[in-house]
């Protein structure tokens, strides 16, 4: 079912919670051969500069934790009332039991609730928002909480240029509700398995169990040092990508929708990095304003939590003086792109937190 | 489709100050690394409505050899 529409649920809060761990790209000049020129040139094209990162005992689930409580708390909805909840990560606490079912219990939730993990990375957000609206017109949920988080600094090797410098780690939680008035929401979603190596974790989980040699780190002809437990990603293959999949999905989810581009205020893309979104907004000839591109340089690359991520920083102020015309679409690992076309109006609460401990 | 006229978009999306010729082996330019291959790989698509693979791209050597994937 690639496109779906659905009537009668809404967005009412998003909050998000960033590592308290700030990083700068230029403490790293080293991994760039000291060469100053080429870390500006870096800075200036990808965005980077600035990320917030979590230390090596803090999880997804901690910083998802702290954004729903304080999502319950701003939207004024008392525990009791969720009876959906979705956790979106690539970077749980286990692999068994769901993160789904740790927050369930730390957030002292009913047992009415269902409640399950999605193993996605770029896209889930939008994966997520679609299984929630699911979940509400099909008529058993009414309040879904949904959590997508991922902490990918701690999947890195630091001495891989071409994802060290790149991660932030976010968790956000957004309230999807049952609206008694008519509110139209059209989603596309799309799949491309033959892609799947070139954003990958090779070992760790049981197609190779670790051990001490997918521990053991070595260095490409590229001069980047990672290890197979050590996310990996091909940057050349996830711009094309990018470039090939996500200006068509955008017209699509247009075309489906019946709207033009005129009528949308923002396209939140994924926050790749500001390279990537400005291609594919140049391929749209969506003017810059209306496709926000500074979550990278701020917060770094915030895998699943960058869309919510993106409204919380940039669209929240603008939310509070009039409702907006959205687009929100991921794209990445699996390769996996989803998109959703919106209107986000009345949000109960829509900020950014840092993580406390 | 003329190679001087591939060299100049190279050069520029590049951002090299070094003289570039057809038989230049691109790798050892100081420029080049994998940000000058995005910004390489967007001339391409750009310019040409090309894509290139980073598999393909493995394979070159010269400035030449990515003139010819082009120009396939």
């Amino acid at each position: 079912m690639p496109l779906s529409s659905f009537s009668h649920a809404r967005i009412s809060g998003i909050v998000t919670t960033v590592g308290p761990i700030r990083k700068y790209i230029d403490d790293e000049i080293e991994a760039y051969g000291g060469d100053r020129r080429q870390l500006e040139r870096i800075k200036k094209n990808i965005g980077l500069h600035q990320r917030h990162v979590v230390d090596e005992q803090t999880t997804a689930a901690d910083l998802c934790q702290q954004a729903a409580r304080e999502l319950l708390s701003g939207c004024a909805i008392e525990p009791a009332a969720i009876d959906g909840l979705i956790f979106v990560t690539q970077t749980p606490d286990h692999f068994q039991p769901a993160n789904a079912a740790l927050l369930h219990g730390r957030l002292g939730l009913e047992k009415h609730v269902a409640a399950f993990d999605v193993n996605l990375g770029c896209s889930g957000w939008v994966y997520g928002l679609w299984l929630a609206y699911m979940m509400i017109e099909a008529g058993g949920c009414a309040k879904v909480l949904l959590l997508a988080g991922d902490t990918l600094s701690r999947c890195v090797n630091p001495g891989d240029r071409s994802v060290a410098s790149l991660f932030g780690d976010a968790g956000s939680a957004t309230l999807v509700e049952k609206s008694d008035v008519e509110q139209r929401s059209w989603f596309s979603l799309h799949t491309d398995g033959r892609g799947s190596d070139f954003v990958k974790v090779p070992a760790g989980a049981f197609r190779r169990r670790p051990d001490a040699e997918t521990r053991l780190a070595v260095t490409d002809e590229e001069g980047n040092t990672r290890c197979p437990e050590d996310l990996y990603m091909d940057g050349a293959e996830v711009f094309n990508f990018s470039i090939k999949e996500e200006p068509p999905a955008i017209q699509k989810i247009l075309d489906y929708s019946g709207q033009q581009i005129e009528d949308v205020d923002y396209v939140v893309f994924h926050q790749a990095n500001k390279y990537i979104i400005g291609n594919i907004a140049r391929r749209l000839k969506l003017p810059p304003v209306k496709a926000p591109c500074g979550t990278v340089e701020k917060y770094g690359n915030q895998s699943c939590a960058s869309i919510p991520g993106t409204i919380c920083d940039a669209l929240a102020s603008d939310l509070e003086q009039k409702p907006l015309t959205v687009i929100m679409s991921g794209f990445g690992t699996g390769l996996s792109w989803a998109s959703c076309l919106t209107r986000l109006e009345e949000l109960q609460t829509c900020s950014v937190s840092v993580y406390r401990a | 489709m003329k190679i001087d006229e591939f060299i100049g978009h190279f050069a520029e999306a590049v951002g090299d100050n070094e003289p570039i010729q057809g038989e230049t082996k691109f790798r050892s330019l100081a420029r080049w690394d994998s940000m000058a291959a995005l910004l390489f790989l967007s001339m391409v698509d750009e310019e040409y409505g090309v894509r290139i693979s980073s598999a393909d791209l493995e394979k070159c050597d010269s400035v030449e050899d990515l003139f010819n994937l082009i120009r396939k």
